[in-house]
């Protein structure tokens, strides 16, 4: 059996800077991205190599990580990916900074109706780059 | 050794019913009593508080990151795992070890029990709801009175009076979320259409204050029951003992895991571990009544009777959830002085079967959007815009079916000490196919394939395992509430429940704990 791996300091703020750019776009508070480190060692003190290496190309390359989530996520793959994005989204969503990208205080029924559709029509794009980019990079 | 008149085990809402219906100063209450952390919170409303400022990752995400725990454990209700909430289920599976491969059980030894958690839902038991019992409802009359004065109960008379009993005493109803009130207001206008289709639908009845009571104040909508307990509105049987204790009714040990019982000359000998030592304690008694909670106290009989091969019925009410989406919604601010508690309640009075399902609508409020955000189907920033645009339009009905002994659902204690659980569950989907058709009278859509279906042991109402008859036999009660072949040993939680109608028990465990303890004591002056 593979020992499992413990993520270095520097690869959990990476991950952490990788997905507030992806998400959030723009760069992430150094608190936050403290915060995730010791979120993500609390939640996942040991990983398997397998899972971590994978993790560790997709926050190093440039591809599209939102894109690979879903497709990874419509497989019921890459559970650790997503897990790892939603630590980030957990500590975000506890900042006021954040509230509006949570939560809608304003009404405004048009604009509402175009952000679904826009939301769909997002998900049909990323959905495609994922399935490419999962098969060109043969990731699981 | 000292003794005691009689030992009440667990402070639940069993248990503090109990206690509080014995003579003063005759009994020990007998308690694990897991505290909840010292926690300062901030004053004021849930979303307020998100905007004022700064982090409050340490109210609702913890120090230690307990809210995250639904990432890297078995998932719990979204209840259980804050900061402020996660002690009501703290060690029980190193106390009380349940396996099961079908039963999703939740324990708790923490002081007010699962209650600390609730939804705060107390609905009278009719006498549609007992066929069978060897009691009947109005047995319980008296006591659901005494505890309706008591415990402060808001609610109103309306089509859902006949289901729900007696509207008396009652505080004025909370205050409807918009969505909420949409499909009431839809409701009075076409009542006689849907009440011919059996659905019927009205204000919970919830053991929240809207006005003070006895020194607590009335509910603030601050919306942060998913993230604190012992919110002074909201009764908790915590609240109970604490008054007990301070008029010296009875005498309370915290850290005692009671194990066993066993009956000698005139009394009881009482086996109790205590969680801090690790050191085994004796207790004597005349009259024990154990309120620990179903699977706890059938644990305890089980072990003192040195029992690893019967299999007890287990009840649990199988559940699903509907979420309703109100298309004239979307787009509307989210309104912050919610609150997460139940909004409207539906009655299911299948025309058909004569069976009765009961549901509870809630807002889209409460919890964290990343609780949800990750199990939608879209991208993950298609999911924030949808959960941001859709939660206002948004309602969540949770549906709950009656549930009665069948082969096959069982409780067993293994050799080992743990406790093994198997529960079939319920072959549901009819009748949410129905509602959803019903709902959309009242300007709401959803679909079958949007309906969740969680595991049985879900809805945390566990009953039937040493039921009430008429003639009792081996692991029965007899009306009275004393367990068959005991002098006095009485059970006083849902463990005596014989079937489980479709709607929260806490109310009935009560009312029930305290017809028992008035019984059992009722020829001792």
């Amino acid at each position: 059996m593979t020992p499992a791996l413990i993520e270095d300091e520097t690869n959990l703020a990476r991950q952490a800077r990788r997905f507030h750019a992806a998400f959030f776009a723009a760069p992430a508070p150094e608190d936050l991205v403290r915060q995730y480190t010791a979120a993500s060692r609390a939640c996942f003190p040991e990983i398997e190599p397998a899972a971590a290496g994978q993790l560790e190309r997709i926050v190093a390359s440039g591809w599209d990580v939102e894109a690979i989530e879903l497709a990874l996520r419509s497989r019921g793959g890459g559970a650790l990916l997503t897990r790892k994005i939603q630590i980030l989204f957990y500590l975000a969503e506890c900042r006021s900074a954040y509230l509006g990208v949570f939560l809608s205080r304003e009404g405004g029924r048009a604009r509402a109706a175009w952000g679904i559709a826009r939301a769909v029509l997002r998900t049909a794009v990323k959905f495609i780059q994922g399935r490419f980019l999962v098969w060109k990079h043969d990731l699981v | 050794m000292t003794s005691f008149d009689a030992i009440v085990v667990g402070s639940g809402p069993a248990g503090v019913a109990c206690a509080q219906a014995l003579p003063a100063g005759s009994a020990l209450m007998l308690d694990v009593g897991i505290r909840p952390p010292e926690m300062s919170l901030p004053e004021g409303n849930l979303y307020d508080l998100r905007a004022r400022g700064g982090d409050l990752s340490p109210l609702l995400i913890g120090e230690r990151f307990e809210g995250l725990r639904n990432l890297h454990q078995r998932p719990v209700s979204l209840k259980l795992k804050s900061p402020g909430t996660a002690f009501v289920i703290r060690d029980w599976e190193r106390l009380c070890p349940v396996v099961s491969d079908t039963f999703e059980a939740v324990l708790s030894f923490a002081r007010g029990g699962l209650a600390n958690a609730w939804g705060a839902g107390v609905y009278r038991f009719t006498r549609r709801d007992m066929e069978g019992w060897p009691i009947h409802a109005s047995d319980l009359e008296p006591y659901y009175d005494q505890l309706t004065a008591q415990i402060g109960i808001s609610g109103t008379s309306d089509d859902l009076s006949p289901y729900f009993g007696s509207a008396a005493a009652l505080q004025p109803p909370m205050r409807l979320c918009a969505f909420a009130a949409r499909r009431l207001d839809r409701y009075r206008r076409r009542a006689p259409e849907l009440r011919a289709r059996g659905v019927f639908l009205g204000r919970p009845r919830l053991a929240v204050l809207t006005e003070a009571l006895g020194g607590r104040a009335p509910y603030q909508y601050d919306n942060l029951e998913f993230f604190r307990a012992l919110n002074p509105a909201i009764y908790n049987p915590a609240f109970t003992l604490d008054e007990l204790l301070r008029r010296n009714h009875l005498r309370y040990l915290s850290q005692r895991l009671v194990t066993s019982y066993r009956e000698h000359g005139g009394g009881l000998e009482v086996s109790a571990r205590n969680t801090a030592s690790g050191e085994m304690e004796r207790f004597r008694c005349r009259r024990l009544f154990l309120g620990a909670g179903a699977l706890s106290s059938a644990r305890i009989v089980l072990e003192s009777s040195g029992d690893h091969e019967t299999r007890l019925p287990l009840l649990d009410n199988p559940m699903s959830s509907i979420p309703m989406f109100d298309l004239g919604r979307i787009g509307t601010a989210l309104d912050p002085h919610d609150s997460s508690l139940a909004q409207l309640n539906l009655v299911y009075d299948d025309p058909e079967t004569g069976e009765i399902a009961q549901g509870t609508l809630y807002g889209a409020t409460g919890p964290l959007r990343t609780d949800v955000l990750f199990q939608l189907p879209l991208s993950i920033t298609a999911n924030l815009a949808l959960a941001r645009h859709l939660a206002p339009a948004m309602g969540l009905l949770m549906m709950f079916h009656a549930d009665r002994p069948r082969p096959g659902n069982y409780l067993r204690l293994r050799a080992d000490g743990a406790l093994e659980a198997a529960h079939q569950g319920g072959s549901l989907g009819r009748v949410e196919r129905r509602l959803i058709a019903a709902f959309r009278r009242l300007g709401c859509v959803s679909f079958a394939s949007l309906c969740q279906y969680p595991r049985i042991g879900s809805s945390l109402h566990y009953a039937g395992l040493l039921p009430m008859a008429a003639s009792p036999g081996p692991y029965q009660t007899d009306p009275s509430g004393r367990l068959f072949g005991t002098r006095g040993v009485y059970i006083v939680d849902g463990a005596a429940f014989p079937t489980l109608p479709a709607k929260n028990l806490t109310f009935t465990i009560m009312a029930n704990a305290m017809r028992i303890a008035r019984g059992a004591c009722a020829g001792d002056s």
